[in-house]
């Protein structure tokens, strides 16, 4: 390599006169705490997934209904436990979801297959077609038939569409999944509402207040979280009959306590700063200070957990329905709909599917979106 | 399904033809290599499912389906009830009743022993019925089957007199002499219901408290004992060597096997893991074609019961009767139930009980009462409307918790809402148990009951709802139905023909006239049941399945 | 320690003592007695009936009893049982849900943590990706629906192992599996995040400026350090298993104890209802107890701050 020596000369370099102003300038726009995790979030992509989907959740809980012509409680037992069918998607044979109930028949033979079949169908044997699968050489269950009932026909609604299908009452589940879905949110966000608020007054008063004051209350906090939640919220269910309210406040009845912590454990973090006790020392009333500096600070906090309770409030109302305390029929929510569905996850499972399939999406959006959101507020907040 | 929801559910003595082939007794195909008992090939071990842990095996304090069914197969009282559903020997040989009915001296055999060796006598059957009125023993079944039947029975189980005072006595270690309240046409039916099953007095002072709690607790001299216990889990019951008729029982073997979940059943039986397990109405599209499918009709009976005393609307007749027939029964049984009941047009079940001239059942010789007719139904609701006045109606209806009795729930109120312009129905599910308190509270408008008959006769199901009796709870009363029963009961109990029409017409009076209950469905259970099970016979009261006859038969299931 | 120890037992005590009480009231307020079919008996027998259950007494007395039984360890006659204590009721339930949940406590807590440690190792790479999917669906989905999948496809279809029903220890494999999944998403979530932590930390970079190689970077300083803080959600997820084992028990025909808990519920056996309430709320301060004194002692800064937390 060529070395090139060169002495720098002066007209190199320019003078840049010191400007007292500019050096107190500040480049980019000033951003709030706020608006930079909103930032941080939108660059945040599963967690932007997890916002939209939940958005789409929560819009079609609202708006999902009026998509079907039918009732959530509107029955007809010709309709009865109609198979999906979706326009357009329905000429695509490995979505299954072209309204066709397909089983399999197995005897010795395809014949006598087909024959039992012919016995199940009794007088909607139109409707069903028949594919030979193996012939069969005599031996149990060698000869198998498929057998695709059309369903829609045999009922006389070839131009109906359930994209969903129907339940054994011939509800259709569309119309009750989305239903659903807004019980289920709605339990969640009332227990999750419960909890912030309750959780945050009690949390803040014995932060904020400190000593005496707190020392007690967090006694008696302590004492309330050594029992297990689980078993009072069956309790509260068997005392106040299921319901959405009742449900939602069983489960706030135990879930604030872990809010009270968090917050308290903040606010006296934040009581000890020098902001703080500036301002206490210039005379601002306890009023302000809350209002003005702690509440603002906590915020992040309130809200990542609040992100965290409402799947775990969803997830509690589907286990409670499990075991047979949950809502009352006819009403549905996605635990009632779970339920349903489980008990006929081999014969009917579409039933099964949509609701368990929303109930997933809905959880894991939540747990999603809280992850990013605890990333955005402090990359290095972490689980309790 | 949830077991405490059958403990009402219970009694004697079989079911006619229709049932004998459900039953496993139809002749089925295999050579038969063994003597005329047929056809018993391979393990001779059954594995079935029951939904519950049994909450007792003391026969004085049954009072779940488990319980009896158990009690049933590990005691033989006087009687047993056989294969055309008759009672057939048991530690009776055969019996003598007195020309006024009232005094019945049985026979008993002298070959009979518990599994300790003790003989079978008289005596253990005075110290069990007399356990089972004492107020002491706190026994649910023992006042309500005795009292009224055996002379005494009353009086004693209200502590005014003493044991020994009831009717039954031992004239000497084999000879058992009861006297009767009054004349009662189906003693001997109730002769096989579990309270009145033997007990050895020695074992069960011995054991105290302890009594029936583990199966080593537990004194059998039926056809099985029971060898394993473990609670909430399973149960073992082997051959009993030591009972009489020992070479008739030809199963060695039975589990039971504590199932809730019906698709965990449904699974064990897939794997070959059980021979039996009842299933629900979503998986029997999918077996109604397979050999192992079958269904097992019952003479339980359920209906809308109405609560009429109040002034509430049910206290309207036409509401009753609108409310009776705007319910669509076929498909409540058909696409709901999907499990073989069907719909019910009266309180007495159809394949129940026979004139007694002919073969004619109850149900055909009483015809549909107020069977399904919206038009009439809608009819009945205007005029009622009008009667009281308004446009409005709400009624509360209870029913149970479990998912099949949620989407019945639903079913009735989209039906009658639809049907009845007007009328909001609200459903109130809860736990069987609160139900059976709300109707004994009669804090209720509208509720679905069901009921099985405890011994077999119409009257177990027609004295129900005599004024103030025990399971009215709606208030209902009819002098003129009151004197039938009464007349039934007393004027005409040896007069058969006259007692079967006395029924007939209290029935029409009840359902048709009156609309006092609106009757929904007659019951019937689906089960997947392994082919090679075979002899098991069903029983209209008492103890639902008698395995005494029964055999698997390997070649069967081919 | 020792005073930490002794006033968090008394708190304990205190803890019981109020659900006690609370549990005790609540049933009172509801209808139930042992009385199951009024109808039939006469009042001499509802009399002796409730005689027996002591339920003739006036209430304050009742609670006396109650508490003054419950000390000496009698938890009372179930309902539903005839005759049959509630001791003996759990006692025999006890097993199988113990050792379900320790099995999946254990197997659950370590794949869990495995997955974390290569999430934080890997991290935004490939195998994180997979490892953080696991733990999402895992948190998500309810246990029930995995119960049922697992018994149906393992079960029925490929026969590997037993449907359901309690024996060996081939009967406890599904419903272990299906117990775990929840435990291990969530450790394998907070494994990950504290192994990124643990590895931004400054004696990580002054390991690696000092030469370690990345093997003894990640085992001898990485998760060592990790690990620590994971003790204390054990705590709350054997607790959380509790709720697991109401359903999967259900599922899979286990004679655990949450199975025998939603049956009390439901037939409104009180005397049961109450007794397993306790015991949960037992083995709930209980565990919370041990985790707390076990961190103690592997974290000697909680040690010596901890007598006046």
């Amino acid at each position: 390599m060529e070395k090139h020596k060169q002495e720098p000369s002066a007209d190199w370099f320019e003078r840049v006169e010191r400007d007292e102003e500019k050096a107190q300038e500040i480049s980019r726009p000033s951003r709030t705490f706020f608006q930079d995790a909103v930032r941080v979030l939108f660059k945040n992509v599963p967690a932007m997934i997890a916002l939209i989907s939940l958005i789409l959740i929560i819009l079609m809980g609202f708006f999902g209904s009026s998509f079907s012509s039918y009732g959530p409680n509107e029955q007809a037992l010709e309709r009865s436990n109609l198979t999906p069918k979706i326009p357009v998607l329905e000429n695509i044979s490995w979505l299954n979801v072209n309204g066709m109930e397909s089983s399999v028949y197995e005897h010795v033979t395809a014949e006598q297959a087909q024959a039992n079949a012919e016995v199940r169908f009794g007088d909607d044997s139109e409707f069903v077609t028949y594919t030979v699968l193996s012939e069969g050489d005599g031996s149990p269950s060698s000869g198998q038939v498929r057998a695709d009932y059309d369903r829609y026909a045999a009922a006389g609604m070839e131009d109906e569409y359930f994209y969903f299908g129907t339940d054994r009452l011939g509800r259709d589940l569309w119309t009750r999944a989305w239903e659903g879905t807004k019980v289920s949110l709605y339990i969640a966000f009332l227990a999750a509402a419960i909890d912030l608020v309750v959780g945050v007054a009690y949390g803040g008063i014995s932060g904020y207040y400190g000593g005496r004051v707190d020392n007690y209350m967090m006694r008696f906090l302590e004492i309330l979280m050594g029992i297990p939640n689980l078993v009072v919220v069956i309790l509260m269910i068997i005392i106040l009959e299921p319901g959405i309210i009742s449900i939602a406040i069983a489960l706030a009845i135990t879930g604030w306590t872990g809010m009270a912590r968090v917050i308290r454990g903040e606010v006296l973090k934040l009581k000890g700063q020098e902001y703080v006790m500036a301002a206490k020392t210039i005379g601002v009333p306890d009023r302000k200070i809350i209002a003005k500096h702690l509440i603002p600070n906590v915020m992040g906090l309130i809200i990542i957990n609040t992100m965290f309770t409402i799947p775990s409030a969803i997830f509690f109302e589907a286990f409670l329905s499990f075991i047979g305390l949950g809502l009352q029929a006819p009403e549905a929510s996605l635990g009632t709909l779970v339920n349903d569905g489980f008990k006929a996850l081999t014969t009917t499972p579409h039933v099964l599917v949509f609701p368990a399939v929303i109930i997933s999406i809905i959880m894991i959006s939540f747990n999603v979106l809280a992850d990013g959101l605890r990333d955005s507020f402090d990359p290095k907040m972490r689980d309790r | 399904m949830k077991s405490k929801k059958l403990w009402l559910l219970l009694s004697t003595v079989a079911v006619g033809s229709s049932l004998a082939a459900c039953s496993g007794n139809s002749e089925s195909g295999g050579e038969s290599a063994e003597g005329e008992e047929g056809q018993a090939s391979g393990d001779q071990v059954v594995d079935i499912s029951i939904s519950d842990e049994i909450p007792s095996m003391d026969p004085s304090l049954v009072t779940d389906q488990h319980g009896m069914q158990w009690t049933g197969e590990t005691y033989e009282g006087l009687y047993r009830t056989g294969e055309e559903g008759d009672p057939v020997e048991g530690i009776a040989m055969d019996h003598e009743t007195s020309e006024d009915g009232l005094t019945w001296t049985f026979n008993l055999r002298e070959d009979a022993e518990w599994e300790n060796g003790d003989p079978v006598t008289a005596n253990d059957f005075v110290y069990a019925w007399q356990r089972a009125v004492d107020p002491d023993t706190a026994s649910e079944y023992g006042p309500y089957m005795m009292a009224g039947v055996i002379d005494n029975a009353t009086e004693v189980s209200e502590g005014e007199m003493d044991v020994e005072e009831l009717g039954v006595e031992a004239v000497d270690d084999y000879t058992l002499e009861v006297t009767l309240d009054k004349v009662t046409p189906y003693f001997e039916s109730l002769t096989t219901f579990p309270t009145f099953l033997p007990l050895n007095e020695s074992f069960v002072e011995e054991q105290g408290e302890n009594f029936a709690l583990e199966a080593e607790n537990t004194l059998s001299n039926g056809p099985f004992k029971m060898t394993e216990w473990s609670h909430g889990e399973s149960m073992k019951f082997e051959k009993n060597d030591t009972y009489w008729d020992a070479d008739t029982v030809q199963l060695s073997e039975i589990n039971a096997q504590v199932v809730k979940e019906t698709s965990t059943g449904v699974n064990l039986f897939e794997t070959g893991e059980l021979d039996r397990v009842s299933i629900s109405a979503e998986y029997v599209d999918q077996y109604s074609t397979e050999q192992s499918f079958r269904t097992i009709e019952e003479p339980s009976v359920f209906f809308l019961k109405m609560n009429q005393s109040n002034d509430g609307p049910l206290a309207n007749e036409n509401v009753r009767k609108a409310i009776a027939q705007s319910i669509d029964k076929e498909g409540l049984a058909d696409t709901i139930l999907n499990d073989g009941s069907f719909p019910a047009n009266g309180l007495v079940p159809e394949n129940f009980v026979t004139s007694p001239e002919s073969d004619e059942g109850f149900r055909e010789a009483n015809g549909d009462l107020l069977p399904t007719d919206k038009e009439a139904a809608q009819e009945a609701w205007a005029a009622a409307l009008e009667e009281l006045g308004t446009d409005t109606v709400e009624i509360e209806m209870l029913g149970d918790d479990t998912d099949k009795a949620q989407n019945i729930n639903a079913y009735f109120k989209n039906q009658l809402e639809e049907n009845l312009e007007g009328l909001t129905l609200n459903v109130k599910s809860v736990p069987f148990k609160e139900r059976l308190r709300l109707s004994d509270e009669m804090d209720y408008e509208l509720s679905v009951s069901g009921w099985s008959p405890d011994f077999v006769d119409a009257n177990s199901f027609m004295n129900m709802f005599v004024t103030d009796g025990g399971y009215n709870q709606m208030g209902y009363s009819n002098e003129e139905y009151d004197a039938l029963i009464e007349e039934a009961a007393g004027d005409s109990a040896d007069d058969p023909q006259a007692r079967w029409d006395a029924f007939l017409e209290a029935e029409k009076i009840l359902v048709e006239e009156d609309a006092a209950i609106a009757p929904l469905y007659q019951r019937s259970t689906a089960y997947l049941w392994n082919p090679a099970l075979q002899g098991v016979y069903y029983n209209a009261a008492g103890h639902d399945f008698e395995y005494k006859w029964a055999y698997v038969d390997e070649e069967a299931a081919e | 320690m020792a005073r930490y120890i002794l006033q968090r037992i008394i708190y304990m005590a205190i803890t019981l003592f109020i659900i006690a009480t609370i549990s005790f009231f609540l049933m009172k307020f509801l209808p139930g007695t042992p009385l199951s079919a009024q109808e039939r008996l006469s009042e001499v027998q509802q009399q002796i009936i409730l005689e027996k259950y002591g339920l003739n007494d006036p209430v304050p007395i009742q609670y006396l009893n109650y508490i003054w039984n419950l000390m000496q360890g009698d938890l009372g006659i179930s309902f539903q049982y005839d005759n049959r204590s509630v001791a003996s009721i759990l006692e025999t339930r006890i097993g199988p849900s113990f050792q379900l949940g320790i099995q999946s406590l254990i197997v659950g807590s370590i794949l869990g943590t495995l997955l974390g440690i290569v999430s934080a190792i890997y991290h935004n790479g490939f195998m994180d990706r997979i490892s953080t999917f696991i733990a999402v669906i895992g948190t998500s989905i309810p246990s029930f629906i995995f119960a049922g999948l697992l018994q149906y496809f393992v079960g029925v279809k490929l026969g590997w192992l037993p449907v359901a029903t309690w024996g060996g220890f081939e009967y406890s494999i599904l419903p272990t599996i299906a117990l775990m999944i929840f435990p291990m998403a969530t450790c394998a979530r907070f494994m990950r995040t504290e192994m990124l932590e643990v590895m931004g930390q400054d004696y990580i970079t002054t390991a690696r400026a000092k030469g370690a190689n990345q093997t003894s970077v990640v085992f001898k300083h990485g998760i060592r350090n990790a690990l620590i803080p994971l003790v204390t959600i054990l705590g709350p997820l054997a607790v959380g298993l509790l709720t697991g084992t109401l359903v999967i028990e259900q599922i899979f025909a286990v004679p655990g104890i949450g199975e025998q808990f939603v049956s009390s519920v439901m037939t409104n056996d009180f005397p049961v209802i109450m007794g397993t309430t306790l015991f949960f709320a037992f083995f709930f301060v209980l565990v919370v107890l041990i985790i707390d004194i076990l961190y103690g002692i592997i974290d000697p800064r909680i040690r010596i701050s901890g007598g006046d937390r």
